[in-house]
């Protein structure tokens, strides 16, 4: 196997669990936003690699693209809502989110 | 310069800056360094040949998403961490290098002991159809569903920033 093959699996899995291990480990509505665009770009990693692999690039950077406008969403309306979340309860504790109701 | 020897440092700078993303305090610096895992990414799709995503990766992922992260920390900006929140999120984040090392070590034993391999399937006798062919005549409902997410994520944006007792 090659040495890009391990690399690109190995920092690909690596990425999403440090994505994930900061999903469980905080609180702060922003901190969150960061780890889930961290797994995304491990996924969009691991999109290229596949593409790589079978050797259909244009149809692997369609994928991309649609990922990474999905991403951009995700963040921009996860980023409205943090900075609502701040106005009402003055931080960005996920836990009060539920106060934003109405 | 050996094309796999770039293609491995980006992933190296990804993997660094990812984790430094996650684990710094301030929030500046860690949009600072998802803005760099952005660039590693798409300097690396660059170098694949797949310019098309490079471009967005570059423009939209490390300068868009960067843009709203410093906004939007400027905007909810908090007073100054005391110590013992200092000390909380070290407490939290202390070990991850040391799992993430672990996890590392365990995943590349895992593929180089059990001989796991990726094979390409790429055929090299078959050329590929261009990309401008394949996005616009090919995946027309991917062309839609981007369409529907940006109106989406618009509405959602001027419903989350409307102004109380004004109506729409």
């Amino acid at each position: 196997m090659s040495p890009f093959t391990i690399v690109a699996l190995t920092a690909a899995l690596l990425l999403i669990f440090s994505g994930l291990y900061l999903l469980l480990k905080t609180h702060n509505m922003l901190r969150i936003i960061i780890a889930i665009e961290i797994v995304m770009k491990a996924i969009t990693l691991l999109l290229v690699f596949a593409g790589l692999m079978n050797g259909k690039m244009a149809l692997t950077q369609a994928f991309i693209i649609t990922v990474i406008l999905v991403e951009v969403v995700v963040a921009v309306v996860a980023a409205g809502v943090a900075i609502n979340l701040y106005r009402h309860n003055g931080d960005m504790e996920i836990s009060r989110l539920n106060k934003l109701n109405g | 310069m050996n094309n796999e020897l770039i293609l491995i440092v980006c992933m190296l700078v990804m993997l660094v800056c990812g984790v430094t993303a996650a684990m710094s305090r301030s929030m500046i610096k860690s949009a600072i360094n998802l803005a760099a895992v952005s660039v590693a990414l798409s300097v690396l799709m660059f170098v694949i040949g797949a310019t098309w995503s490079a471009v967005f990766e570059l423009s939209v992922c490390s300068g868009l998403v960067t843009v709203i992260f410093i906004s939007a920390v400027s905007l909810t900006e908090s007073k100054l961490d005391s110590t013992t929140q200092r000390a909380l999120h070290h407490s939290r984040f202390a070990m991850l290098p040391l799992i993430l090392i672990l996890a590392g070590v365990g995943i590349i034993a895992a593929i180089v002991l059990n001989g796991f391999d990726v094979v390409s399937t790429a055929d090299i006798t078959q050329t590929e159809k261009p990309f401008r062919e394949v996005f616009w005549n090919l995946r027309q409902a991917d062309i839609l569903g981007q369409i529907i997410v940006i109106l989406v994520g618009t509405f959602a944006v001027v419903i989350l920033f409307k102004e109380r007792g004004k109506k729409i």
